[in-house]
């Protein structure tokens, strides 16, 4: 039996997963990247201090792989096991990448993250670096196919519904990789993960010199983060705007509801930098807006009009009113296959199919539609706007904030003074969780803006889940957050021991708290406070 | 005769990860059977038209 208990609880136990998960991901995103720099600067300049600081950052990129692997496969799992209808219907499509991704990581990045800790005596330094940088392209080529994956759930192209197999069928294979959509999210992606990566080693970093310890490691680590750190908070935000605009082609419903944009505006229309939406009485309380800003992200142009929810729901009714014909005819052709009637009727509004089947929320036999289910199943079509508004003006206001702390940095490292820089320092350090906020607040925005649909226009949401029953899922629930928030203390812990150990955890007797050699501060040096 | 430890097993963070994927491992599975296993769902095409394209369906909401 289906109640929205279930189908609340699935999604529930799917959001706690995903948003877990994407804790590991964009630091072994982006510090994978940044260990091929310090790894290259080491073969090319032959300094042992760059091969201790890759060994060194590389020993933190371990424990958050460690830690991290099988969060993944937790969720490729709910697919069956919390999702089979939707396994189903959309599979043959959603398996292809899914399974390379599956290939990448298990073959290509596993591979060479042994390697790469396994390899240092066995390897030139040549070859170890080749494996560094296949190991890091291992890791963004599997998020290369996962956000092809998510991608085709946002915009799904290059498939066509059979009424045969009752299910997605692809038709182009190169559409869905090249789905705008996906790509966009894709560069987005690894470009926060690059800045996660680069504000965790500039935060520590900062933290050593504040301390004033193994200043010319953290120096040297401070500089290479500064300047990747930059380019990568500079692309989020260039290829992010690159992302809205495909979300504005693709789903105009979510940009509308990210910007709370009721009415259609005459183009180009403003960016509200500041409300209360009121999604009761459909409109914004304290309205503050800046003008043109939106209309130039969503169309790039100051002619094209981008619709606000109210036209969306009025288009997304004809939509329903026509999904209805798909679904009576898509009974009919299950019954008979040969009802030409039925198939010429199917084929007319079968891109509304999805629309129709929102309706069996409230009714089995969607021809017998009220008006008022109708107009719930029109109000669904529009997720709750407060919190996608909220998440994406956080997520944003954080972006720049990073864009301008790497901005100082960089500035500083070229000048040769940032050390003096006590604030910068701590701002640095203290802003290390940040990045993590900005990225599940961009899952927030990109899976809640999707709903009601799992796949957008073509398979809602309650439609999707597995017959469980609410014990089982409450039951897993607990389980997984239970030991989840153990496996977070423990990652955490081992994180700030070896963190704050730094280079001498590399046992070589060159840094602070070892037996002094080469200008390394003894374990007793007074600390400074931050 | 004493085998030795594998390379990864012999310093003290080798063993903590180790130690952390081989009980996340047994956890997962454990959550795996005790609320996923057996509740096979059937997906055929017959099984989802019933779902999706049988006006006669039983379902609450």
């Amino acid at each position: 039996m289906l109640t929205e208990e279930l189908v609340d609880l699935s999604r529930l136990q799917f959001a706690v997963t995903a948003l877990y998960h994407f804790l590991f991901v964009p630091l072994t995103l982006g510090l994978a990247f940044i260990l091929v720099i310090m790894e290259l600067t080491y073969v090319i300049t032959d300094r042992p201090i760059y091969k201790d600081m890759v060994r060194f950052w590389g020993r933190l990129f371990g424990i958050n792989f460690a830690l991290g692997v099988t969060t993944g496969i937790t969720m490729e799992f709910q697919f069956g096991t919390n999702w089979a209808y939707y396994s189903h219907y959309v599979g043959d499509i959603f398996g292809a990448p899914l399974a390379i991704e599956g290939l990448m990581a298990f073959f290509l990045e596993s591979t060479f993250i042994g390697l790469f800790f396994f390899g240092w005596d066995r390897l030139n330094k040549w070859q170890h670096f080749m494996v560094t940088v296949l190991m890091a392209l291992g890791s963004n080529l599997s998020a290369l196919w996962i956000l092809i994956a998510n991608g085709w759930m946002q915009n799904p192209v290059g498939a066509e519904f059979s009424f045969v197999t009752m299910r997605m069928e692809m038709t182009d294979f190169w559409a869905i990789v090249f789905n705008p959509d996906a790509q966009a999210k894709f560069v987005h992606t690894v470009s926060a993960g690059y800045v996660t990566a680069s504000l965790f080693v500039l935060g520590i970093s900062s933290w050593y010199l504040l301390k004033g310890r193994d200043l010319d490691f953290a120096r040297r680590s401070f500089r290479i983060a500064a300047g990747f750190g930059f380019a990568s908070a500079l692309s989020v935000i260039v290829l992010g705007d690159e992302s809205g605009y495909t979300v504005g082609e693709a789903q105009q419903t979510k940009m509308a509801a990210i910007e709370a944009m009721w009415e259609t505006e005459p183009a180009p229309a403003a960016f509200t930098l500041f409300a209360l939406p009121n999604q009761k009485a459909e409109r914004n309380d304290y309205e503050l807006q800046i003008p043109y800003v939106l209309g130039l992200i969503g169309t790039r142009s100051l002619t094209k009009e981008l619709p606000g929810i109210k036209e969306i729901k009025e288009k997304n009714r004809a939509r329903i009113e026509s999904g209805i014909q798909a679904v009576v005819a898509l009974e009919k052709l299950r019954k008979n296959r040969d009802d030409w009637a039925a198939r010429s009727q199917f084929d007319l509004h079968k891109a509304d199919l999805g629309f129709g089947l929102l309706l069996k929320k409230y009714t089995v036999d969607v021809s017998q539609a009220t008006p008022e289910m109708i107009q719930k199943a029109v109000d669904d079509t529009i997720p709750k706007v407060a919190p996608l508004f909220w998440s994406f003006r956080i997520m944003v206001a954080l972006g720049f904030a990073f864009l301008l702390l790497f901005s100082l940095a960089l500035f500083y490292s070229v000048k040769g003074n940032f050390i003096e820089k006590k604030w910068l320092l701590r701002w640095a350090f203290w802003f290390i969780p940040m990045p993590w906020i900005a990225a599940e607040l961009g899952w927030v925005v990109a899976e809640y803006g999707r709903q009601p649909w799992t796949i957008y226009g073509v398979l809602p949401t309650h439609l999707s889940v597995s017959n469980l029953t609410p014990a089982n899922i409450y039951g897993s629930l607990a389980g997984f957050v239970g030991f989840y928030t153990v496996l977070l203390v423990v990652e955490m812990y081992l994180m700030t021991k070896y963190a704050r150990q730094g280079p001498a955890s590399l046992g070589t007797g060159k840094y602070h708290g070892e037996k002094a050699s080469g200008g390394a501060l003894p374990a007793d040096a007074p600390a400074q406070k931050i | 005769m004493k085998l030795p430890l594998p390379v990864f097993l012999q310093n003290r963070l080798g063993r903590e990860i180790a130690l952390a994927i081989a009980i996340k491992l047994v956890v997962i599975a454990a959550i795996f059977f005790a609320f996923f296993h057996g509740n096979t769902v059937a997906t055929d095409p017959d099984a989802v038209a019933e779902r999706l394209a049988n006006p006669q369906q039983q379902t609450t909401h």
